[in-house]
């Protein structure tokens, strides 16, 4: 009797519970799909441009052959990132990604209603302390904050047709996601003093 | 937003055997572009190097709708080269569409995938 109750515990736990365990611990055990698909194209905090699409190339899966594209990865730990881009395409978006390829944020050269991109990626608990004294920067770039460290950017511009592939490919890849900014309030100018000052001979 | 065809519009299985016309209009959209995919989601190799149409390269008719031929075989107006491809997948994807705010739905039309002859 206490075999056959082995044996029945067994079949539950290797014919139901670990498929069920495998399956529940899979998206963590997948760990950064699309961050570490994107590592071999370069380094950190650069746009990196993505081989087009063409037949027989397949760099991912079902990108659109019309666009360019362009990526850069960026570890929001090591401070916020801002991307600087101008792009003369007829149309360009932006899109921000987790590390597993979930949209988190995106833009368009229609919505953004400018023709260049200034964009400050920040994480939330930095940002809502700049509330109180809102630095410069918050009022020239299109600010979005997340609440994850990794995000992916996504750079896209439409490419009517393949004369224009060189021209677009180089504005996407002179894009800057890590481009210089000040967070900290211009100091205040020194108020002017009515004492005579001292001249030493 | 992307919208991908495996059947045509009565529903049977696209083959690369088929020549299709695909007519109509595409919902609002700042831009669309519609590719060919073989079975296996790769993009046809063909000698005319074309993959696709987009929406600012159109031919279209006086009211605006369009027709696309998608044939192995040499076609006048907007041909859509298949190659040899013997399974086929069409994906239209509609760039700064309202369609993504779910409001207007209801009044978006979609072209239609009409079959004709195969070989």
């Amino acid at each position: 009797m206490r075999r056959w109750a082995a044996i029945v515990i067994a079949g539950m736990l290797g014919g139901v519970i670990l498929p069920i365990l495998a399956v529940l611990a899979f998206p963590s055990l997948a760990g950064h799909n699309l961050w570490e698909a994107m590592e071999y194209l370069g380094p950190e905090r650069m746009f990196h441009l993505v081989p087009a699409s063409a037949p027989g190339v397949k760099p991912i899966a079902y990108l659109d052959p019309n666009m360019a594209h362009a990526v850069c990865r960026i570890d929001l730990t090591r401070g916020p990132s801002r991307i600087i881009s101008q792009l003369d395409a007829v149309f360009w978006s932006v899109g921000v990604f987790n590390a597993h390829g979930l949209n988190l944020y995106s833009l368009n050269s229609r919505t953004s209603g400018r023709s260049d991109l200034d964009l400050l990626l920040i994480r939330s608990s930095e940002l809502t302390p700049l509330g109180l004294n809102p630095p410069p920067i918050l009022e020239q770039a299109v600010v979005a904050d997340f609440t994850v460290n990794s995000v992916i950017v996504v750079l896209r511009a439409f490419v009517p047709d393949s004369t224009l592939v060189a021209e677009i490919s180089d504005q996407l890849t002179s894009a800057d996601c890590d481009a210089p900014f000040q967070l900290e309030p211009p100091e205040a100018e020194p108020e002017p003093s009515d004492a005579v000052p001292i001249i030493a001979d | 937003m992307v919208f991908t065809a495996r059947t045509d519009s009565a529903g049977r299985i696209l083959s690369g055997n088929c020549d299709y016309v695909i007519v109509g209009q595409t919902p609002t959209a700042e831009l669309w572009t519609l590719t060919a995919y073989d079975g296996d989601s790769e993009l046809i190799s063909n000698p005319a190097s074309r993959t696709g149409f987009h929406s600012r390269e159109i031919l279209r008719h006086p009211d605006g709708s369009f027709s696309i031929i998608v044939s192995g075989l040499v076609q006048p107006g907007n041909w859509l080269p298949i190659g040899t491809a013997t399974n086929l997948i069409l994906v239209l994807r509609l760039y700064d569409t309202p369609l993504t705010t779910g409001l207007i739905v209801v009044e978006q039309t979609m072209p239609t995938i009409v079959a004709g002859a195969c070989r």
